[in-house]
């Protein structure tokens, strides 16, 4: 079992280095020199020269990369072209709002998916199972922003009952940090949940069918066990992987939601590096939402592995 | 349609021997394309006790429904009991709820079925599925529930029980899978197996060792069987009587020496003749012509005579009731007139 996560975390190594390395391209992919973007409209050749010298730009291109990657062996993500910040410091700064956000969007998800999956999987083909679809249907239809907007509209400015914008932090109390988090957490959570909902309701009804469930419903074991134990056991790692990948999902969103929410996350610092075309910072704020990616698709990997007595033995 | 009991099976010496299963004038609706529709008409039924009954007919003749049936299985949404009485053990199954089921399904009456592999649940290793239902209707603690599995496993002649109850099911075999299925079935010591094809998917030489563990079994436990399957082989080897089953109702019934010595309905006659043996004999393969016809569109009069070469206009007349005589029925009425081919 170790063996086997310890094979899979070696395995993304070289996928995090070509990762990098295409994030560190872009800076020659991006027409015009970064100086000159740097420098600003009208700036004398000169002082773009000057520039690409202090920046290093004037050196080959494998050589910046070299100089990059044993930076980021030693912890160093460089420096903020802008804030003259280091970038760790930078993104270390807005990580915690934008964790906390999904973390309350995975609550939410959970907490709306599970049971709506199940009721529409145990309901299957009834009136209840196709209102669950279509709800379903609707909110994988309608972009996160939308949703934040109405919920704003409704939540934060009609009913006055969450702030509208803003973020503070857990240090000043789980409820104020909570209040501030339930409507960005609900806007990123919708399309999660219902994409959940979906797989789970299909990965459900063809587990239900299957001749095992007859053969517990045969046992005389009560419909509960065999639902909570021998079903969602058996429907459960399709629907694991479609969790896992919604944390990419979330993490594209949340450029747009911090926004509306005016939440100084990680989603708005990647936001603001890209428009500002602040390189070192896009390149970590890449390779942060990489390690991010990866090592969720490690834990859905082993959990998986956990709970299928089959992949557990070929490991 | 209701119609008198069967009379009740007797021993060779004239005694009645008493039945553990008796179902009467049975009917199964379901809801289809083609709106409600009988899929058993008027079933009658007896399991003696520590016997085997054969249940056979071809794919589509109702038996794996009659078997849902009888274990409350039927699914719900789709299928019902529309009449008819399954009495087992002073209860009418039929009328009993699904909380009430449960107390019997597993514990008085179990059941086996054709795909074992496909019948166990692959995320949990089998000493613990034999475990939780013991646990369920004997109220025994997690250890002793074990324990039990592992005995179960040892009476089915698992080599290295303790071990193997361990493992998954994808580390058996299909024919140790069906020994699993079982052991399970057989934990809480029921008085009725109902097994549906057991042997089906098992090669010969696996399916010969099956049918001898459950001869076994079943003398030791005092176990009735009521054995599902389209195999007359299978059925004369097993089985002490035999009930021929075709388009949803009962068209033979009987001792099963005499049922395929000298058959007195027509389909059994046709099945009979579709054996290897008696093909090779004849140097054809006398297959009944056509095949079982939907529910939907089941004749008024006898439900074979489209098939039948000995039918005649009085068969297609009116429902064709099952005439019973001296512990054996049929549902022909040229059955005394016709001189049918049994086995040689």
């Amino acid at each position: 079992m170790i063996g086997a996560v310890g094979r899979r975390l070696l395995l993304a190594i070289p996928i995090l280095v070509v990762v990098s390395l295409l994030s560190f391209l872009l800076i020659d992919l991006t027409p015009g020199s970064p100086a000159e973007l740097l420098a600003g409209e009208g700036a004398t050749p000169e002082r773009v020269a000057e520039l690409e010298q202090t920046l290093g730009l004037d050196q080959p291109i494998w050589q910046r990369f070299g100089d990059y990657m044993s930076g980021l062996l030693q912890g160093d993500f460089g420096t903020s072209l802008f804030s003259g910040q280091s970038v760790g410091d930078a993104i270390g700064a807005a990580l915690p709002v934008t964790v906390s956000l999904i973390v309350v969007a995975y609550v939410l998800v959970f907490v709306i998916a599970i049971p709506l999956g199940v009721l529409a999987a145990v309901r299957r083909d009834t009136r209840t199972d196709r209102a669950i679809s279509a709800t379903c249907s609707f909110f994988l239809g309608i972009p996160s922003f939308v949703v934040a907007l109405v919920l704003v509209i409704l939540l934060a400015l009609t009913v006055e009952a969450f702030p509208a914008t803003g973020y503070k932090p857990l240090a000043d109390g789980f409820g104020v940090w909570l209040s501030h988090l339930i409507l960005p957490g609900l806007a990123l959570a919708l399309t999660s949940a219902a994409e959940v909902t979906r797989q789970l309701r299909g990965a459900l009804v063809d587990v239900l069918e299957q001749d095992y469930i007859r053969t517990q419903r045969a046992k005389g074991l009560p419909p509960l066990l065999i639902l909570g134990k021998h079903g969602l056991k058996n429907a459960a790692p399709p629907v694991l992987t479609v969790i896992g990948l919604q944390l990419a999902r979330m993490l594209g969103s949340t450029v747009i939601i911090e926004q509306v929410f005016a939440m100084p996350g990680f989603g708005a610092l990647t936001l603001n590096a890209v428009l500002q075309h602040d390189f070192p910072l896009i390149q970590g704020c890449v390779l942060v939402s990489a390690i991010a990616v990866i090592g969720t698709t490690v834990v859905v990997d082993v959990v998986e592995a956990g709970l299928n007595p089959r992949l557990r033995s070929a490991a | 349609m209701a119609m008198k009991a069967l009379p009740l099976p007797t021993s060779p010496d004239g005694d009645v021997t008493d039945a553990v299963l008796t179902v009467t004038d049975l009917s199964v609706e379901f809801q289809t394309e083609h709106g409600r529709v009988r899929v058993l008409d008027g079933v009658d039924l007896q399991v003696p006790s520590g016997k085997t009954l054969g249940l056979v007919g071809e794919s589509g003749s109702g038996k794996t429904v009659t078997s849902l049936a009888i274990m409350g299985l039927l699914d719900r949404r789709v299928g019902r009991i529309s009449s008819g009485s399954i009495q087992f053990e002073g209860q009418d199954l039929a009328a009993l709820d699904a909380r009430q089921l449960r107390r019997i399904q597993g514990a008085k009456i179990s059941m086996i079925f054709q795909e074992a592999r496909r019948s166990l649940d692959p995320v949990f290793t089998i000493g613990d599925q034999i475990a939780e239902s013991v646990r369920i209707h004997e109220g025994l603690s997690r250890r002793e529930a074990w324990k039990r599995a592992i005995e179960m496993l040892q009476l089915v002649q698992i080599p290295d029980a303790e071990r193997r109850a361990r493992e998954y099911p994808h580390t058996f075999s299909g024919g140790m899978c069906q020994r699993v299925m079982l052991a399970s079935a057989l934990a809480s010591r029921p008085s009725l197996l109902i097994a549906d094809e057991p042997t089906t998917a098992l090669d010969v030489t696996v399916q010969a060792q099956m049918l001898r563990l459950l001869r076994t079994l079943q003398e030791e436990m005092g176990l009735a069987i009521l054995f599902i399957t389209h195999d007359l082989g299978v059925v004369s080897e097993m089985c002490d009587r035999v009930a021929v089953m075709y388009a949803g109702q009962i068209v033979e019934e009987g001792d099963a020496t005499q049922v395929f010595g000298h058959p007195r309905h027509p389909y059994t006659e046709g099945l009979i003749q579709s054996l290897p043996e008696s093909a090779v004999a004849r140097g054809r393969l006398a297959a009944i012509p056509g095949s079982v016809p939907p529910a939907h569109a089941w004749p008024q009069g006898c439900h074979f005579a489209d098939r039948c070469r000995y039918a005649v206009d009085a068969c297609r007349s009116g429902p064709i009731p099952l005439l019973s005589r001296d512990g054996s029925a049929t549902r022909c009425i040229r059955a005394d007139e016709l001189s049918l081919a049994g086995v040689r």
